[in-house]
């Protein structure tokens, strides 16, 4: 009697340790395993960076982007990686200009693998949601990011922790979900 | 006479054992001297490095292999770190901080060992079953 009870209870430890690893993928439908160790290892301090910022396309005139720039603001902050070569960063982009109305989060652009004539083109053509634009041409901000492809969004808390990635274009519910990782109210 | 002879082949021995060492050592300053050939040799430590990362926007292909920008970026970003001294392992441990474990296409021994261990555990777990069962069974 004591020991037909074992096959059972190794049965349930096979079960559980598999749940543990499979469960969540199977709620969440697509999201693989290695994605979200990826996503989890992101979640980080703001990443050191430096590069030229246009000046002209910003609030206060800044010609220089870095990750102090960002978390002197104060406040939390939003980062887009973009480009005016980018064809799905054109449809976020009326998300992030009624972003840029919220009045408790900063939002930041970084042109990706993009040169400033064109990120500035681009933004005067589409409107400019941005407090401050960075030219990362050479991609060195965005490996310190750990970019891949673009568009991505960064949500940074007020002590400038990455709580949230959206990879590809950004929608309400994304949008929201970020928001609300970084203590947001989205609908200020 | 027998000493003599001792002393001729140890004397001839150590003149080729010389000479040898003239040449090595030679052929050493000359490797050394001719930087083209250095270069070589990094070229050799960068493609095996870039053969360990995965290239982030293709499936499965290594950034030694991929023309994507992105695999370019990263070859000549890990290229600039070997060149200023960084050892292979800080700067694969620089890239994994960023694009996380999944950009390298051996996994690390600690991410995998679960997965690498679990058969060896059920089976450790169904010999104990076995064995107590074994037991019960001599004791009754």
């Amino acid at each position: 009697m004591r020991y037909s009870l074992i096959p059972l209870l190794a049965f349930a430890a096979v079960v559980s340790f598999l749940g543990y690893f499979f469960l969540p993928e199977l709620m969440e439908g697509k999201k693989s395993m290695s994605l979200r160790r990826i996503t989890e290892s992101r979640m980080r301090a703001t990443p050191r960076f430096r590069i030229p910022a246009l000046a002209e396309e910003s609030v206060t005139n800044m010609a220089v982007m870095s990750d102090s720039v960002l978390t002197s603001q104060g406040s939390p902050f939003v980062v887009n990686f973009f480009a005016s070569w980018c064809q799905p960063c054109l449809a976020e982009h009326p998300l992030l200009m009624e972003l840029s109305d919220n009045s408790q989060v900063s939002v930041f652009g970084i042109a990706w693998r993009d040169s400033g004539d064109k990120a500035q083109t681009w933004l005067r053509q589409h409107g400019n949601p941005f407090f401050l634009v960075g030219v990362d041409s050479d991609s060195k901000a965005g490996l310190e990011w750990g970019i891949a492809g673009i568009p991505e969004t960064f949500f940074l808390d007020r002590s400038g922790t990455i709580r949230f990635v959206h990879t590809g274009p950004l929608t309400r519910e994304s949008l929201r979900k970020g928001l609300e990782a970084i203590k947001v109210n989205p609908n200020l | 006479m027998r000493s003599t002879s001792t002393a001729l082949a140890l004397f001839s021995f150590l003149a080729a054992l010389a000479t040898l060492a003239f040449f090595a050592a030679s052929g050493a300053a000359v490797q050394g001297d001719v930087s083209s050939l250095s270069d070589e040799a990094l070229d050799r430590r960068l493609q095996s490095l870039y053969r360990q990362i995965r290239c982030p926007v293709c499936p499965a292909q290594p950034i030694s292999e991929s023309e994507a920008p992105l695999s370019r970026i990263i070859r000549e970003e890990l290229r600039t770190q070997i060149v200023a001294g960084k050892s292979e392992e800080e700067a694969l441990s620089w890239l994994v901080e960023r694009y996380g474990e999944g950009v390298l296409l051996r996994p690390r021994f600690a991410s995998a060992m679960l997965l690498w261990l679990a058969p060896v555990l059920c089976l450790l777990v169904a010999l104990g079953v076995l064995r107590s069962y074994l037991n019960s069974r001599r004791l009754r």
